[in-house]
């Protein structure tokens, strides 16, 4: 099997397995009970806080542990607008944000938040003096993804934090680093100006249904889920200790080897797309070219005209090469992604298919699935044009 | 017995008592009905998960009773399940009775009691039975007695042309009870007495819906699934297999054959206008599903088609698809609308499943614009000219896929 859709999710490394291990059976205990089994827990929790407050460079009570990143995303909105306004309030946010963010702006509109919304270039970039124009007294929040999950295109952070700010001092601005932390530096020294990120850990080799919110010190955040009163009261429910554990020992591991990983993906990345220009001259890349920092080499989504985008991840599929088309949340909708569409492109175009490659990646294997993809295409290019 | 004050006495369900309608009819075949019956009763219990209850069979009738005594609540999920039963018209939860007619009235009353505690009921008659000829109390002094008792400790008053609640006290030599429960079951006939049938299931929502009325009429079904892979993924596969699963309930698991269809269909694709395809597939759907009815010892094959839901759906076009085969073609469905069948596939519980997003026709293979005549001479000219015609389908089933779903 070539599994080339680690931008949907990644497999948890053996090392941060074994970490959480003893956290299910040795120290099951509940961290916020006062005995030596509850605090033998506890002591995990807190060193995982410290280890990713030390690697986004915050102090340890600034990071708040979530069930994801949808729900941190979630938080980072919800619990600046929860609380009720007279005053006309905006929100501005990128047209390709996840739709952790994009549907908690539409549901905000319920509270009297307006919702801006900053439109892409034709690589799916945001243009950092597009979201100033949009921010006026009454807005509170902006959030901009850092890597775009379906395209890898980056986003001008800093830019955008810093002319934010520089148009209203009050505006909060909130990051989803989802794709990115781990393969690009993500710290809040780096970005003077960004008050929230979020951050998941099954996108980092941890495992599924844990996240966190970084939270720089003094911003003022409402609880989502209300209850005991855990993490500062900003996210009650008792700890999901193996799993934050597991974050943090993923988060250690991935920084670690960054700069190298990304070395790697490039190479991975021009390896593809030279491979995949000889077998399938047609095709083009969605996004920027090789540039550096304009998009992530570990996410190649391509546009292959005259194919069917689905049945050609299904014969993709059956000849063991896994991808995805735009993200796996939505690959289901026959329709066009709201990201591909926001970078101009039609369902006319072709078939959208996106690779994503992780640290067990080969030039072999992406080898294997161009040679997959220039084998099944001509069948599903036949079929496509008789359709029509 | 003159009419001496008896107070009402609750006691727990301790039977079911189950009723069929149309085994009646099937003369020299009713003791087989009977018997697929109380073997599929059982079966659903133990589906249902319990194995302490036993099924006999009383005066064309069945009693589920438990072998020892059981919570009540045991009692109602069985219950639960066999209502789900084919071939069960009703059933009702009843009291059993020492043959004692101050004890039956005391029970009597008591059961009536609970069944009017909603309020809802205004009036009641007691239907007394009394089979067991050495009981010395005939059937007016048992409807009197009980309904005196009934009447104080209930409240509501006697009809007898158009009750709210009919109380049952029934005095047998095997079993004596009271009752005022009763609830319907789906009727029919039990699902095996009218042999095996082949129902061709789709991803979508009619398909399973004429499975289930086939299964109401007593057919055994087993499924075959045209699997159109790449043009539709696995996911819908699943969906198929899910929707089985569910009919399956209704006779133990089930069989589905999945048959692989893309390459009939490309070829299909490159040789003939597209307003012939959807005649062309069938056809074809048809003759793949005689050989696996063949195989599966069934005697027809059943579909889902609707006579004009579609453009392709006319009666020349159904005409000639089933000319492609010897095997009938069921079409229980077929002059259903849409909404019907949508009310139906909510109540038989397959809704939910069937709409879930997975597309069970790829769009490339369904043309806009059907032929809606397509003429029994016309369509051996057409599919002479699809490449290799026999040699796809003997291709096809070749590589089927069995998939045994157990209940």
């Amino acid at each position: 099997m070539t599994y080339l859709d680690h931008a949907a999710t990644t497999p948890v490394r053996p090392e941060v397995l074994a970490a959480m291990l003893p956290y299910f059976t040795e120290h099951f205990g509940n961290p916020s009970s006062v005995h030596r089994v509850g605090l033998a827990a506890a002591e995990g929790v807190s060193k995982a806080r410290r280890t990713l407050g030390d690697l986004v460079g915050l102090p340890p009570s600034a990071v708040v542990f979530t069930a994801g990143g949808t729900e941190a995303d979630v938080l980072a909105l919800r619990g600046i607008f929860s609380r009720g306004s007279a005053r006309p309030r905006s929100l501005v946010v990128s047209a390709v944000e996840h739709p952790a963010v994009l549907e908690s702006a539409r549901a905000l509109e319920a509270l009297g938040v307006e919702t801006r919304i900053a439109g892409v270039d034709r690589d799916g970039r945001v243009d950092p003096q597009a979201v100033t124009e949009l921010i006026d007294t009454t807005t509170a929040l902006v959030s901009v993804m850092h890597v775009n999950n379906e395209t890898g295109a980056v986003q001008p952070i800093e830019d955008i934090a810093r002319h934010a700010k520089g148009k209203n001092g009050r505006v909060l601005v909130h990051v989803d680093a989802v794709q990115s932390f781990g393969r690009y530096p993500v710290t809040f020294t780096r970005w003077k100006d960004v008050d929230l990120v979020s951050i998941a850990g099954h996108k980092i080799y941890g495992p599924k249904g844990v996240g966190a919110l970084f939270v720089r010190p003094g911003t003022h955040l409402d609880p989502l889920v209300t209850g005991g009163g855990q993490e500062a009261g900003l996210r009650s429910g008792t700890h999901n200790v193996p799993g934050i554990v597991g974050l943090a020992e993923a988060a250690r591991l991935l920084c670690a080897t960054a700069d190298e990983d990304l070395a790697r993906y490039e190479e991975l990345a021009r390896h593809f797309l030279e491979g995949l220009a000889r077998r399938v001259p047609d095709a083009a890349l969605n996004g920027a070219p090789g540039d550096r920092g304009k998009r992530a080499p570990w996410i190649v989504n391509v546009r292959i005209p005259g194919a069917p985008s689905e049945p050609l991840l299904h014969a993709l599929e059956e000849a063991g090469v896994m991808a995805s088309a735009g993200s796996a949340c939505h690959a289901k909708d026959a329709s066009l992604s709201h990201v591909l569409a926001a970078m101009g492109l039609t369902s006319a175009s072709g078939a959208c298919l996106r690779f994503s490659f992780g640290r067990s990646t080969t030039m072999e294997e992406l080898d294997t699935a161009l040679d997959a993809l220039a084998a099944v295409l001509p069948r599903l290019r036949a079929a496509s044009a008789r359709a029509s | 017995m003159s009419h001496v004050e008896i107070a009402p006495r609750l006691a727990p369900y301790d039977a079911i008592v189950v009723r069929y309608s149309e085994i009646f009819l099937k003369g020299e075949n009713r003791r087989l009905f009977e018997d697929v019956l109380a073997r599929n009763v059982q079966r659903a219990l133990l589906s249902a998960g319990d194995t302490g209850l036993r099924v006999r069979r009383h005066h064309a009738r069945l009693v589920v009773e438990p072998a020892g005594t059981i919570a009540e609540s045991r009692l109602e999920d069985a219950l639960a399940a066999v209502l789900s039963v084919f071939g069960v018209s009703s059933a009702s939860l009843v009291v059993k009775v020492p043959k004692d007619l101050e004890q039956i009235a005391a029970l009597g009353a008591g059961v009536l009691v609970r069944a009017a505690r909603d309020g809802k009921a205004r009036t009641f008659k007691v239907v007394g039975r009394r089979s067991d000829k050495h009981f010395p109390h005939g059937t007016f002094e048992i409807n009197d007695v009980v309904g005196h008792a009934a009447r104080l400790a209930s409240g509501l008053a006697v009809d007898v042309r158009d009750p709210d609640i009919s109380l049952v006290a029934e005095i047998g030599p095997e079993l004596s009870f009271v009752s005022a429960h009763s609830a319907r079951g789906p009727s029919g006939l039990p699902v095996g007495v009218s042999g095996n049938v082949t129902l061709l299931l789709s991803g979508g929502i009619d398909s399973p819906v004429a499975g289930w009325l086939c299964q109401k009429r007593g057919c055994r079904l087993n499924a075959v699934y045209f699997h159109a892979f790449p043009y539709t993924g696995d996911g819908s596969k699943q969906k198929v297999l899910e929707l089985a699963r569910q009919l399956g309930r209704a006779q133990g698991g089930m069989r589905v054959t999945v048959i692989p269809f893309a390459e009939f269909q490309e070829a299909c694709r490159a040789a003939v206008h597209p307003r012939f395809l959807v005649v062309l597939y069938r056809r074809a759907m048809a003759r793949l599903a005689a050989r696996v009815a063949a195989s599966e010892d069934a005697a027809a094959i059943a579909t889902g088609e609707n006579l004009g839901q579609v453009a392709s759906q006319t009666i020349p076009n159904l005409a000639v698809i089933e000319q492609a085969i010897d095997l009938p073609v069921l079409r229980p469905l077929l002059t259903y609308d849409k909404n019907e069948i949508i009310q139906a596939a909510r109540r038989i519980g397959t809704f939910e499943t069937s709409i879930l997003p997975y597309d069970d026709c790829c769009s490339l293979f369904a043309p806009r614009h059907p032929a809606t005549r397509v003429l029994a001479a016309d369509v051996l000219e057409l599919e002479g000219r699809v490449r290799e015609y026999d040699a796809l389908l003997e291709a096809a089933f070749a590589n089927r896929e069995i998939v045994d779903l157990e209940d």
